[in-house]
């Protein structure tokens, strides 16, 4: 955090610059999904706009929102949600992103965050031939987002899934085999 | 933890693939299974609900590692829920009780077995001296086995001379005996869980399938699957994953379903969906009061129009007219209810009037036709309903009314008959009231927790601060251990044998694979050791094992209508389970009651049988009844100033009280906390918004908790799952009870909510 306070506003925007170069030569699916706080317009423009206030980690009354401590992650000292320790439950009124001066969290784009969720069929419980329906009962959009489709199964569907998370945080497996990454 | 992390991802990856890839089992299950690891498999039972599924325990290095789902298995065919996937962790949590403990100024001590039982054993003595036997009481669990509880009946009805010998069943299934007994004559359900795939309708009212039973849930959907012509009627004030399978949902206000099932019936009757000659040859009809005419019975039902139920139960009338046709048009039905009808007020009239669908229609006693009630607890049909853990009853369904029923269980359990009263004890409410009252001044608590399952529990509270307290429990601390006095520790599941029955009269033996934990003991040979103790030397010093217990308890089903005498050990060991009646050791098991290859009906005389082809022989001439009951609403009905119907209720991770599954992190993580349900516009017009902390009130109690804003309840019903000691939902509940069973409704009561 101090690190980048630090910066000036120069190198900060040579730093973003490059960080944008980065992103879009990395092949999506070859880096590490970070589930970032609701209001993202898009990655490039959260990682153009945000200025590590961390007003929005403050403002989180579900202590959701923590800063990236991986040190060669594209997103690193960005706030970021760790769905499988506490989702973000999106809140009515935002307040990450009304706490954010930023602009990089916009209540345009509140409806859902950068992910969407995406079960582990190998893994996942329910697809091994036991009677699990945590994920689906959790789910705020239950039957919707997340259903039980005519196979008797847990099913994502992506139009509806909102990314927050809970279905990650109350999957019952010590490893989650639901998770919320990139969208298609 | 028993099992490192890494050991388990492996056993849970392996346990998986073997089920999938259905890798042979030799019957009786101890060959080793996969011996590049040792683990050795048992075949048992699950230790949760009453559906009864059959469980493989793999034990490795003298620890049990993994559960999986018995392939063999007739009920679950393999498939397990997610609680029974964790129930091996369950033996080794944190919270077992290992040692003895008696509380000494305020405070629990360890002592030695001797100390306690003897100590128990003295003030049981003293209390019974100075106040007699009905000073004293034992209140039991439909999770302890069948020999367990057949060893507390003896012990306090038998030897002590007190029916204050009751069970958690009474919280549960007691409506449901009320209404078989009514109707048949005789308890438990006629059919069996093989209905389920020939059944062309189900009819699954007052329960959430997919929660609470899901494994029954399971097989319905699959059958569904198959054939997509299924109809599936749920009838049920709250929307549940239960729903992803109805058909039609109908959505009475809570505790208002009695005149739907009238209506139904009339509806029934006027389109000629009724079978005449079913009802001609095998139907009675009564009212409370007295014997009835079909013709008076028709009179009775036309208050009951569509548009009456309708405005009744605020369903809208085609709906019903809808469920009448669907529950008549469909060749066989199945009805299946649990907690939502038996939990009521008028639990057993709401029971009947499901029957009554059946009884008219025929559609009973053939395949894919039942009333079929789902039992919630894994042993309350085995051992409470069967062996008589109840106040009123005798092991084998007798009762201690009938004289000749204490005669019979006096002689085989070698004590005067005048030990035993011929006058039912105090049931479940009115024994803890007695506690408060100071009215009964010690008493022996087994396998459950009152304290927070009661309902209106801080009232009983007192009792249990003030009377002699003794608990026996596998986990320490619970809701009740604060209050004993006593607390001593039982061997968990898996660590002791014995015999669980199920909801479709199938009886299945577990093995012992684990010495208990620590100092803990079986609970039948506590029992025993603290009657040998309390001076009954001759009566119980013969129990040395689990078998002796269970063969003392077969001989007394000999020639009764749940004979179980062809259920020995040996045959238990080897079969997943017998369906009784089994009179002999040949005996296959019965799939269906009353009927051709049901024993008791194929010894019936030929006079009896003559043109009859299901014969109900508890009630006379073979007759079922057909009952015209009043309908009536909840006792606490909503009103301006408690506006909301309050219902508690199930989650499928969790299990009563946590005492079991709270101890296993993955199914705390799926389901953390309580909340209470609220529809969104009920919260919108409140303020509410989700995960806001609210105040729930009712006329006993109010409860701090989240909300969770979710189009789940129907507007102006809140559900909060009662599983939680921190958010004890049973301050909330009401303890008023059905006259009948004297099960209390905890399904319904008016409530109010506020943002806190």
């Amino acid at each position: 955090m101090t690190q980048t306070a630090k910066l000036s506003r120069k190198s900060f925007f040579q730093n973003f610059l490059s960080a944008i170069r980065e992103l879009s030569q990395v092949e999506a699916n070859q880096r590490n999904f970070i589930l970032l706080p609701p209001g993202v317009a898009s990655e490039e423009n959260f990682l153009q706009l945000c200025n590590e206030c961390y007003q929005c980690v403050a403002q989180c009354p579900h202590l959701a929102i923590c800063v990236c401590r991986q040190q060669d992650n594209l997103f690193y000292g960005k706030p970021m949600i760790v769905a499988h320790e506490q989702p973000c439950y999106l809140c009515s009124d935002f307040p990450c992103i009304a706490a954010c001066e930023s602009g990089a969290l916009q209540l345009e784009h509140s409806g859902s965050l950068n992910g969407v969720a995406k079960i582990d069929t190998e893994r996942c419980l329910a697809f091994n031939g036991l009677f699990c329906r945590a994920c689906v009962n959790a789910c705020p959009l239950m039957d919707e987002a997340l259903f039980i489709n005519s196979a008797g199964l847990p099913q994502v569907n992506p139009e509806k899934c909102t990314g927050c998370g809970i279905c990650e945080n109350q999957c019952s497996m010590e490893q989650p085999a639901i998770k919320i990454t990139f969208k298609a | 933890m028993g099992v490192t992390r890494r050991e388990f991802i492996k056993t849970t990856a392996a346990a998986a693939a073997a089920a999938s890839i259905g890798t042979t089992l030799l019957p009786g299950g101890v060959k080793p299974l996969f011996a590049e690891n040792d683990m050795e498999w048992h075949k048992s039972v699950c230790r949760f609900c009453g559906v009864g599924c059959g469980v493989l325990i793999g034990v490795k290095n003298g620890k049990v590692a993994a559960i999986r789902g018995d392939k063999f298995n007739t009920i679950n065919k393999g498939h397990l829920c997610v609680k029974g996937f964790y129930l091996h962790k369950i033996i080794y949590a944190k919270t077992r009780l290992t040692h003895p403990m008696i509380k000494k100024n305020g405070k629990f001590e360890k002592v030695s077995w001797d100390e306690a039982l003897n100590f128990v054993a003295k003030k049981f003595n003293e209390i019974r001296k100075a106040h007699g036997p009905d000073a004293l009481a034992f209140y039991g669990s439909g999770q302890a086995e069948t020999e367990e509880t057949y060893m507390a009946n003896k012990l306090f009805k038998g030897c002590i001379g007190t029916n204050n010998m009751e069970g958690n069943p009474r919280l549960c299934m007691a409506s449901a005996v009320g209404g078989y007994l009514t109707s048949f004559g005789l308890d438990e359900p006629a059919g069996t869980y093989e209905d389920i795939e020939q059944a062309e309708m189900f009819m699954l009212i007052g329960t959430n399938t997919a929660e609470a039973h899901p494994i029954v849930f399971e097989r319905i959907v699959r059958h569904k699957m198959k054939n997509p012509n299924v109809k599936i009627l749920i009838i049920d004030p709250r929307k549940t994953p239960t729903d992803q399978v109805a058909d039609l949902h109908l959505f009475p206000k809570p505790g208002w379903d009695l005149a739907i099932l009238h209506a139904m019936a009339r509806i029934i009757i006027k389109e000629g969906y009724a079978d005449e000659q079913f009802i001609k040859d095998n139907v009675v009809f009564k009212d409370n009061k007295k014997n009835l005419t079909y013709e008076q019975y028709k009179q009775f039902l036309e208050k009951f129009t569509p548009e009456y139920a309708s405005k009744v139960s605020g369903v809208p009338v085609e709906d019903i007219v809808k469920a009448a046709r669907m529950f008549g048009q469909a060749k066989t039905a199945m009805s299946m209810w649990t907690m939502g009808i038996n939990q009521r007020t008028r639990g057993v009239w709401a029971n009947n009037l499901i029957t009554n669908l059946h009884l008219l229609t025929g559609k009973i006693g053939k395949p894919g036709c039942d009333s079929f009630s789902l039992t919630g607890q894994p042993n309350a049909c085995g051992g409470v309903r069967e062996g008589g853990g109840l106040c009123h009853l005798l092991p084998a369904h007798r009762v201690v009314k009938n004289p000749k029923h204490r005669e019979e269980v006096a002689k085989v359990w070698g004590v005067p008959v005048s030990n035993i009263q011929p006058k039912p004890g105090k049931h479940t409410v009115a024994m803890f009231e007695a506690l408060n009252k100071g009215e009964i001044k010690g008493i022996y608590i087994m396998c459950t927790n009152p304290a927070q399952s009661l309902p209106n529990a801080s009232k009983y509270w007192k009792g249990l601060k003030e009377q002699f307290v003794v608990v026996a429990e596998s986990f320490f601390p619970t809701a009740t251990t604060k209050f004993a006095d006593v607390v001593l520790p039982a061997a968990f599941w898996a660590e002791k044998e014995g015999v669980y029955g199920c909801t479709e009269r199938r009886s299945q033996y577990m093995p012992k694979v684990l010495e208990p934990m620590g100092e803990a003991r079986w609970d039948a040979f506590i029992l025993r050791d603290l009657g040998i103790r309390m001076g009954f030397k001759k009566e119980f010093e013969k129990y040395k094992t689990a078998e002796d217990i269970w063969n003392e308890y077969i001989s007394l089903t000999k020639g009764r209508d749940l004979d179980l005498s062809g259920a020995t050990y040996r045959r238990l060991k080897k079969e997943r389970g017998l369906r009784w009646p089994v009179p002999s050791e040949d005996h296959p098991g019965t799939y269906k009651r009353y009927v051709k290859g049901d024993p008791i009906f194929d010894e019936l005389s030929e006079e009896k049988k003559k043109g009859r082809w299901i014969y109900f022989y508890g009630k006379p001439e073979g007759k079922a009844v057909v009952w015209a009951r009043p309908d009536k609403g909840p006792e606490e009905p909503t009103d301006e100033e408690f506006p909301f119907a309050l219902s508690t209720g199930r989650v499928l991770e969790h299990w009563h009280t946590l005492t079991m599954t709270g101890t296993v992190p993955e199914l705390n993580r799926a389901v953390p906390k309580a909340y209470v349900e609220i529809n969104p516009e009920d919260a919108k017009a409140l303020g509410i918004a989700n995960k806001d902390q609210v105040i729930v009130e009712t006329r006993r109690g109010q409860l701090k908790i989240e909300a969770r804003v979710i189009n789940r309840p129907k507007k102006g019903t809140l559900f909060i799952p009662w599983h939680w000691e921190e958010w004890m939902a049973n301050i909330l509940t009401i303890d008023a009870f059905d006259p009948g069973s004297k099960e209390p409704e905890y399904k319904v009561c008016a409530a109010r909510i506020r943002k806190a």
